[in-house]
């Protein structure tokens, strides 16, 4: 049984007359209003903070080729050929096919090598960063 | 037994029945002690898992599975913590329950195998009320009577701060960016913060500012610093049209230092397209920012004509350092003339349309005007960040933010906000509306977003006054000053080379070559060359090295100086005798590799990394191959991934990347590229 | 031969439990007077007592509640100290664990809070009882005197438990109470030095209010009880002798005698003795007392046992001597005292508390009249009972309003806002 039961329980069965220093849990509270300042600038990313933080190592590490909105359209997409994919286009991606492509490079899964492999340079939690983030680029703006 | 005392004398029967009554009354008081102890909320949640458990693991894993049952707990006497918290989340290290519900489920990313649970517990990062056993007392959500309620993980970074104490935490990037916010915006300078010790922001010194700036624009920077340039650094400090009034008179006063004479200079002469081209040429959009577009190391030149007279500009490009000692400026080789373009480029360019002529300096007489003036300065603790001989400086006028996060919360001023009462609350509004708290307060207004204040309170929150076991507390330490003597010491002092680069840590970060082992990465006379011409090694990067218009000799004795001090001894001894068979590995390896998706060999390949066409006669073999290998231990964060390079593939890379844009002469010489 | 076995075996146990209990289950009336008699723990009991000493409106119990609730606070005192670590910040952890991790922990500390504030008040009640009643008329005056030095030991006790949980309550409480010792005049820091072990809250006051509240103030207290329980015994509960009618309501009326006891015979009591009293007004203590008396220990112990499933004994954040709270209050019991000191430091401080104890110390001196005695509220007390009562409820109600109506910066607060 919770603290919270037993109050109601003990505030039920013993009437008593004191309304003094009996809580019964914290009174409504007043607002947060740095929570709320990260909260709304979340919200205005469309992003999890899981996936913003990969987006943050996205604009580090990839976005010179494949673009700051993964469009493809990066300053050095034109050099390369095959060119980055628009990654905007996929509503869905294989997690695991992605985290291969960006520890092991674009090489291990059959394609072109120019996508290098980041495996040793990034820790694994960066990896799963990036791969939140890769997941979440096709999802829509609410 | 005497016949006497037969008579038997018994107690009434209403006191049986109250004995029954209160008897029974006893065991159901009992009872329900005995329940609230056996049906405990952990014990229930305990069972809930044992549930769970058969349906997550097959029969086989369930026997190897250690049984649960009874509390369980962390004891970190190094922390004098006790956190009890596994006694319900019961999956937190097992990858079995990645998808359990809550409370089950398996702790989300890497970070249990970077914080062990055994050395860090629970409550280090998370907070609340590790001893507890129950969802409410745990403190999930706040508590009465429970200082640290568990952190939402929107501010969870707060809790990394407290043993991760460099100002790059890793992924923590609103720590971070909170701590990079108090370095740009200098808040140590007023207020001492513990993990930023011995840093320093510095205004422009103010001696001679009377013949630096016009009335008109100290007026408007006065009364609203952003509103003449958003990027401002300086806070607005709310003054009255009256403290305004005394204190430019007071500063308009400070005229310590007379310009260089400019009378020589014919001003009707001045080519204002010379000065554009030498604009461009000594790359100050490094530094300088103009129209939004440009560096912050130095002031934004977008609005320059509006604020500084002409003599003082020029005096001031031809030797800063003269006119003020600690700017980390450069001070070029250019002629009168030219500086006199570039001036003239630079008051026509970024000025304003209604921008008046120049008024002549004028002095301030009025004692009063002047002391009233000099009381504001010292009341608003603007020698905290702004130099001027004729005041002392009093030290930090701020009080100091050591264990700022272990105050009272119900003691600090909320003013008229409505909120909850935090010490992350107060130190939010502080750092957003320091006028509001409900007293005078002396601390300008500093324009943040509501975000970046978030996250500067964020920052300022992971100073706590508790003391870490040293073993836990991540620290990097300062920088050791790095101020070479002699010829070259003069030259790095004239051509500020520490405002960009670092040497040991100590310098500047607008470039991304520390110098530490410059003479083993490049060549001698490809040193000179560059520094004499400085092109650009990498395309895509907007700050480039400025060109100096350096002497000769001064290029010689820096290339030198850095191949003979600096130097990595792990680099040093390579051997350069690569065979051609190395070199067609090498070859075949560069394109395996895929690296012209960021090199540029001749017209072909990227522009992410440096173009290669020249290596041989730029970069030495040791460094090459060293570089290839661990490129993350020579420059984390680089973009140059680690292809786990075997001795042999780098080799084979390096003799391939020797071989290119060598002169014949030095072909034919070979190995050795020196 | 298996039947000798037997018989002989029965004859041993027989006897092993006539080592321990020298009589059996007493089945009849004088077998029950011997064993009154002869038992250590029950002949703090006469073996027949008054009729009146039944009547709950005489006595309310109140001192016999008193005990049970010093009994109540020994036992559940020692279990506590089994998990109790009198050093900082350990004290403090150790309340936590009874809360979250000990077996019945909480339910153990919340009996002892609540018993201990329950006896400030009960001995409270028993004083102004016996007041009211008389009873402290010869030959009872230095049993008054010893009642007294038991509330202030009571206080004592309760107070210096008050530290122990070592969290801003504890030590704000405490902080408070010792300054109002520091007010006396010569003596006041030297009083308080000694008190805390230095100048301020430490873990030297810790340690030393362990000591006193587990060991010398129990053991003063057990002392004191036993002589203050010893002479009612002796001089046997007042008013017997004025309320001498018999009844009809009792079951079984004792037989006339006119056998005096022995034992009482060897004190030398000048009056009330046994031959004074009608036997007919006797009945037996066992089992007539003796039942009522676990009757009133059963009601205590469940009542205890309610309150403390029902309400949690507070336990604040942990202590921190650069944290002051605003207000910090005295254990309610000092409250009125505080209210006092609000108004004079010299007068709540020292003054008033000097007076009061020496007051209570010298009525049964003072107030020496033999008449009144034995009744509550007897019209020929009246002069003592309207003194003593008015004082008594100017002290209720300082302590009502520091408790509940003394907010920050001890302004007036109405509790209900």
């Amino acid at each position: 049984m919770t603290n919270r039961t037993w109050h109601a329980v003990a505030v039920a069965v013993v009437a008593l007359a004191s309304t003094v220093g009996c809580r019964t849990g914290p009174p409504s509270q007043p607002g947060d209003p740095m929570l709320n300042a990260i909260r709304a600038e979340e919200r205005e990313g469309n992003l999890t903070y899981v996936e913003s933080q990969g987006r943050r190592l996205f604009l580090h590490y990839c976005a010179t080729c494949h673009g700051d909105d993964a469009r493809g359209d990066g300053q050095n997409a034109s050099n390369l050929s095959p060119a980055p994919p628009d990654m905007t286009a996929r509503t869905s991606q294989d997690p695991a096919l992605i985290r291969r492509v960006i520890a092991e490079g674009s090489a291990a899964v059959g394609r072109s090598p120019l996508s290098p492999p980041w495996g040793r340079s990034l820790s694994q939690q960066q990896i799963d960063y990036l791969v939140a983030y890769c997941q979440s680029i096709g999802r829509k703006k609410p | 037994m005497g016949v006497a005392v037969e008579v038997r004398n018994t107690a009434p029967p209403r006191l049986h029945l109250v004995f029954a009554g209160l008897g029974l009354a006893f065991l159901v008081i009992f009872s329900w002690v005995l329940f609230h102890e056996g049906a405990a909320e952990w014990r229930t949640t305990q069972a809930r898992f044992r549930r769970l458990e058969t349906t997550v693991k097959n029969p086989h894993q369930l026997a190897q599975a250690a049984g649960v049952g009874g509390l369980r707990q962390i004891w970190l006497p190094d922390l004098g913590r006790v956190d009890r918290c596994e006694t319900c989340h019961l999956g937190i290290d097992d990858p079995a329950f990645a998808r359990a519900p809550a409370p089950f489920a398996a702790h989300p990313g890497t970070w249990l195998s970077t914080h062990p649970t055994d050395r860090f517990g629970c409550t280090p990062c998370h907070d609340g009320q590790g001893q507890a056993t129950d969802y409410a007392t745990v403190a999930h959500q706040p508590q009465p009577f429970v200082t640290r309620p568990m952190r939402p993980l929107e501010t969870i970074e707060a809790n990394c701060g407290v043993c991760h104490r460099a100002l790059d935490p890793p992924d923590a990037p609103r720590l971070a960016e909170g701590r990079r916010l108090i370095v740009e915006s200098g808040c140590f300078s007023c207020h001492e913060i513990p993990g930023f010790e011995g840093m320093t922001f510095r205004g422009p010194s103010l001696d001679s500012i009377g013949y630096k700036v016009r009335p008109a624009w100290l007026t408007s920077w006065l009364k609203d610093p952003k509103g003449y340039l958003p990027q401002s650094k300086m806070g607005n400090f709310r003054l009255s049209s009256d403290e305004i009034g005394s204190l430019q008179g007071f500063l308009l006063s400070q005229r310590a230092q007379v310009p260089l004479d400019s009378t020589g200079v014919d001003w009707k002469k001045a080519d204002t397209a010379n000065g554009r081209a030498l604009f461009g040429e000594l790359r100050c959009v490094s530094c300088h920012a103009v129209n939004g577009r440009g560096g912050t190391a130095g002031p934004e030149l977008t609005r320059i004509g509006d604020k500084v007279r002409r003599d003082w500009l020029f005096s001031y490009l031809k030797d800063p350092h003269r006119v003020q000692a600690d700017t980390p400026m450069l001070q070029y080789r250019l002629s009168d003339p030219q500086w006199r373009d570039v001036t003239a480029f630079l008051l026509e360019q970024y000025s304003s349309a209604d921008t008046g002529a120049e008024p002549p300096p004028v002095t301030y007489q009025d004692a009063r005007v002047l002391a009233a003036g000099r009381a504001v300065f010292e009341r608003r603790g603007c020698p905290s960040c702004h130099r001027l001989a004729a005041i002392k400086d009093a030290g930090r006028i701020g009080p100091s933010l050591a264990g700022i996060a272990d105050r009272d919360p119900d003691e600090l001023p909320y003013g008229t906000n409505v909120v909850r009462h935090t010490t992350d609350n107060y130190i939010f509004l502080k750092v957003l509306l320091p006028d509001t708290l409900g007293q005078t307060s002396t601390m300008p207004t500093f324009a943040f977003t509501p975000a970046d204040a978030a996250k500067i309170a964020l920052a300022l929150a992971s100073i706590r006054k508790t003391d870490l076991p040293a073993s836990y507390v991540l620290r990097r330490p300062a920088p050791v000053p790095y101020r070479p003597g002699g010829k070259f010491g003069e030259l790095v002092a004239r051509y500020r080379c520490l405002s960009c680069h670092t040497v040991g840590g100590f310098g500047g970060d607008l470039s991304t070559v520390p110098l530490d082992r410059i003479g083993s990465q490049l060549q001698r006379d490809y040193l000179v060359k560059y520094l004499l011409n400085p092109g650009a090694v990498r395309v895509s990067v907007e700050a480039r090295m400025p060109v100096f218009h350096m002497l000769p000799d001064e290029a010689k004795t820096i290339a030198d100086y850095f191949s003979m001090v600096f130097l990595d001894d792990g680099v040093e001894q390579y051997d350069t005798r690569f065979t051609a068979e190395e070199a067609r590995r090498g070859q075949e390896l560069y394109g395996q590799l895929g690296c012209q998706a960021c090199h540029q060999l001749g017209t072909k390949g990227g522009y992410v990394g440096p173009e290669l066409s020249e290596t041989g006669a730029r970069l030495r073999p040791g460094w090459i191959a060293a570089w290839l290998s661990k490129p993350q231990i020579y420059k984390p964060g680089t973009l140059q991934p680690d292809y786990g390079l075997s001795g042999a593939d780098a080799r084979a890379l390096t003799a391939y990347l020797t071989s290119l844009g060598r002169s014949p002469a030095a072909k034919a010489r070979g190995g050795n590229a020196q | 031969m298996s039947q000798t076995i037997g018989s002989r075996t029965l004859t041993w146990l027989d006897g092993a439990r006539r080592s321990v209990c020298r009589i059996g289950w007493p089945a009849t009336d004088k077998d029950r007077a011997a064993a009154m008699i002869s038992s250590l723990f029950l002949h703090i009991h006469p073996a027949r007592v008054s009729r009146h000493v039944l009547k709950p409106t005489y006595t309310f119990a109140l001192g016999l509640i008193s005990g049970i609730l010093f009994i109540v606070l020994a036992v559940t005192g020692l279990a506590l100290m089994l998990y109790y670590v009198p050093y900082p910040p350990e004290a403090y952890r150790s309340m936590k664990d009874l809360q979250f991790v000990v077996t019945f922990g909480i339910v153990l500390r919340n009996i002892h809070r609540w018993s201990a504030h329950a006896m400030v008040g009960v001995v409270f009640l028993h004083m102004c009882r016996v007041f009211w009643t008389g009873s402290y008329k010869p030959p009872r005056e230095f049993n008054w005197v010893i009642g007294v030095v038991l509330l202030l030991l009571t206080l004592g006790l309760s107070f210096t438990g008050y530290l122990l949980p070592w969290d801003q309550l504890a030590f704000w409480a405490i902080t408070v109470g010792t300054n109002i010792a520091a007010y006396a005049p010569v003596v006041g820091d030297q009083v308080k030095f000694l008190l805390l072990g230095g100048h301020m809250i430490g873990p030297m006051t810790l340690l030393r209010f362990y000591v006193l509240h587990c060991v010398m103030l129990p053991l003063a207290m057990l002392l004191l009880i036993s002589l203050h329980v010893w002479r009612v015994r002796k001089d046997g509960l007042s008013g017997a002798e004025i309320h001498a009618s018999p009844t009809e309501e009792l079951a079984g009326a004792f037989p006339a005698s006119t056998k005096t006891y022995g034992l009482m015979a060897i004190g030398k009591r000048p009056r009330a003795s046994v031959e004074a009293r009608d036997p007919n007004d006797e009945v037996f203590a066992w089992p007539h007392l003796l039942y009522r008396e676990l009757l009133v220990a059963l009601a205590v112990i469940i009542v205890l046992h309610i309150v403390s499933l029902v309400f949690m004994a507070p336990l604040e954040e942990i202590a921190d001597p650069t944290r002051t709270p605003n207000p910090a209050k005295a254990p309610w019991y000092f409250l009125g005292l505080q209210e006092l000191v609000h108004y004079s430091a010299l007068m709540g401080g020292v003054i008033v508390p000097t007076l009061l104890v020496l007051a209570l110390l010298a009525v049964p001196y003072v107030d020496r009249g033999a008449a009144g005695s034995g009744r509550w509220f007897a019209p020929e007390r009246k002069m003592a009972n309207t003194i003593f009562t008015s004082l008594a409820a100017v002290f209720v109600v300082l302590t009502i309003v520091g408790t509940l109506f003394r907010g920050a910066n001890w302004a007036w607060v109405w509790p209900w806002k």
